[in-house]
């Protein structure tokens, strides 16, 4: 008699409190334990909308983790999560293999560029390209735009160099595939393909940029692309001719499960620099260039609001404030709910902007980070009040704290020398732990 | 009938607490009552639903807090913390479910806060027969829909 009573006795609260007080205090493993505890407490708990909402409203105030991609030449590429100790200065490094769908993609991962976009509410999505740009006549051109891209550490995979002409022919035509994954709860999903796209065999010179956010007013989270088809020439970088290349937009609501063309709504007068979408407050951000020369500056910040789904600009720190500005070396980044800018790497010190009050350009903060060997670092993630995770090189880890500008190596299980050879050059994004089903959200 | 300055409260078994006015508004629900209409501050508070034995660890409660809301030199920071500690660490299952409806009832914020966080810490990190020994939680799962779920949730083991 009393076992019965009990079972169901704290399942009787308010849901309030039961959901927003005391479960979303409970991280998302323990949730998944206490979900296999009965049967009543399964059916409660199991994919129940408020509680995955509450469980996210307090994490969202927590330390994020990281998610990289291994790679070492010896073995297939699999996640690596990050968790951040609470001294802020230590991290433990979790190895995943665990997500099936994936085996196979992983398997044959000489054929694809494996990118880690972007994280939104402990989603996470993963592209997987083929890489048709092995396959092009000109290859001497081929390798130069590869480094361009190279420049901005967004692009996965092993070194070019030695993998030109190997695996996979012509013939092959692997597709772009994306994935959806809850890095907590391992669950995945696959987008559909998207039937706008064109070939990409078609379009050897163009490009594609992703993008993934939630659209807070639809209740929906979203995926983004940029595809570049331009008529000649290469990518868009300060170095490169900017020419008259087309910009499609394409949209895919995870709720609806349907790709939109937003075709033309990318403004005339920019062309998207390589990077992932930077996810603040709804929206997609990227760097542009200006098409034409004209007044202002050439270097622009376009935003995508996934509510309205339409394009708008976010100021742009004042140029001469800036002072000398490289495109190559412009890098967005949102860190701690602001939107930064790194828009130059010296020696020994960064420079970057924070825009405090999103959207308000007199907002922009500039903040240098000092430090001898700290050249081409990015901000990752805030993990304290006043430590800030940057990644070096496209690969270590260096904890910066804000307070004293003093800098060392993350300490990952114990070793503290920062060398993670292992680790895939880029592709890393903070992520959180979420119950955010990736598969419930397709109606 | 209370005296200045102070308020009864009446369980839902009949028993009356005559408390001090400060002690009792602790709880937003009394001060509203109080606030809206005077008769409760002349007359009895019935505090539906409440059984005297719980109305009474919950004036307790909100008579050290009020206190030290009072004057911080008497019952300091620290005195508190460990007073919220042994107040919750003494309460038997029942007795915590019981003192969470009432003080979500009675809205005391501060003691809703720690008994949720006292749930949620005996709930952390605990492996699935820990939480029912801990909550007292029949297994209703046959050997084979515990298979089938542990299957479905590898993830949270």
């Amino acid at each position: 008699m009393e076992a019965k009573e009990n079972e169901k006795l704290f399942l009787s609260l308010p849901q309030d409190v039961l959901f927003k007080e005391i479960l979303s205090r409970v991280p998302a493993k323990s949730i998944g334990q206490l979900s296999c505890v009965s049967k009543s407490w399964r059916s409660s708990l199991l994919h129940n909308p408020q509680l995955i909402r509450a469980q996210l409203h307090r994490q969202r105030k927590r330390k994020q983790k990281l998610i990289l991609l291994s790679s070492s030449p010896l073995d297939h590429p699999y996640f690596i999560t990050l968790t951040f100790n609470n001294d802020n200065n230590s991290a433990t490094l979790n190895k995943s293999n665990t997500f099936p769908v994936l085996t196979s993609l992983f398997s044959s991962a000489d054929k694809y560029w494996i990118k880690i976009v972007g994280s939104c509410d402990g989603l996470v999505l993963v592209v997987f390209e083929p890489k048709r740009w092995l396959f092009d006549d000109n290859k001497e051109e081929n390798h130069h735009k590869i480094t361009l891209r190279g420049l901005f550490d967004d692009e996965g995979g092993p070194d070019i160099g030695n993998d030109t002409g190997s695996a996979g022919t012509n013939n092959t035509r692997a597709t772009n595939r994306m994935f959806v994954i809850n890095v907590t709860t391992w669950e995945v999903v696959e987008l559909p393909n998207n039937p706008l796209e064109l070939d990409p065999y078609d379009n050897l010179d163009g490009f594609t940029l992703h993008g993934f956010g939630y659209d807070c007013l639809n209740d929906d989270y979203k995926v983004v692309t940029l595809t570049s088809y331009p008529s000649s020439g290469g990518f868009c970088s300060s170095s490169c001719d900017v020419d008259d290349s087309d910009i499609l937009v394409d949209v895919f609501s995870l709720k609806t499960s349907t790709w939109k063309r937003k075709r033309s709504c990318f403004c005339d007068l920019y062309v998207p620099c390589i990077g992932n979408g930077v996810f603040l407050n709804s929206t997609l951000h990227w760097l542009a260039l200006r098409r034409y020369e004209g007044y202002g500056p050439s270097v622009v910040i376009v935003a995508f609001n996934l509510t309205s789904e339409k394009f708008a600009q976010v100021p742009y720190p004042d140029p001469n404030a800036v002072g000398e500005n490289s495109l190559d070396l412009n890098k967005l980044f949102s860190v701690g709910g602001c939107l930064g800018l790194v828009v130059s790497c010296h020696v020994c010190q960064i420079d970057v902007w924070i825009m405090e009050k999103y959207g308000v350009e007199e907002s922009w903060l500039p903040f240098r980070i000092i430090g001898n060997g700290l050249s081409s670092c990015i901000p990752v993630c805030v993990v304290g009040p006043v430590e800030v995770i940057l990644q070096k090189d496209g690969k270590k880890f260096i904890v910066y704290n804000l307070a004293d500008e003093t800098w060392k190596y993350l300490v990952i299980d114990g070793s503290s020398d920062g060398d993670l050879e292992e680790f895939q050059c880029g592709s890393v994004t903070a992520f959180l732990e979420s119950l955010v089903s990736p598969t419930s959200l397709i109606w | 009938m209370a005296s200045k300055g102070n308020l009864t409260l009446k369980s839902c078994n009949g028993k009356e607490f005559i408390v001090e006015e400060k002690v009792a508004v602790m709880s937003t629900t009394i001060k509203n009552m109080v606030d809206v209409d005077d008769s409760f501050a002349q007359g009895v508070i019935p505090i539906i639903g409440v059984d005297g034995k719980i109305l009474a660890k919950l004036i307790e409660y909100c008579k050290e807090h009020a206190e030290a809301d009072e004057d911080e030199e008497v019952k300091s920071e620290e005195y508190l913390k460990k007073f919220d500690e042994k107040f919750v660490d003494e309460l038997n299952l029942n007795d915590l479910y019981d003192l969470l409806k009432a003080s979500n009832y009675l809205e005391i914020t501060k003691l809703l806060n720690l008994l949720c966080q006292k749930v949620a810490s005996m709930i952390k990190g605990k492996k699935p027969e820990e939480i029912r020994r801990i909550f007292n939680i029949k297994n209703d799962f046959t050997p084979e829909e515990e298979e089938e779920i542990n299957r479905q949730n590898p993830w949270a083991f």
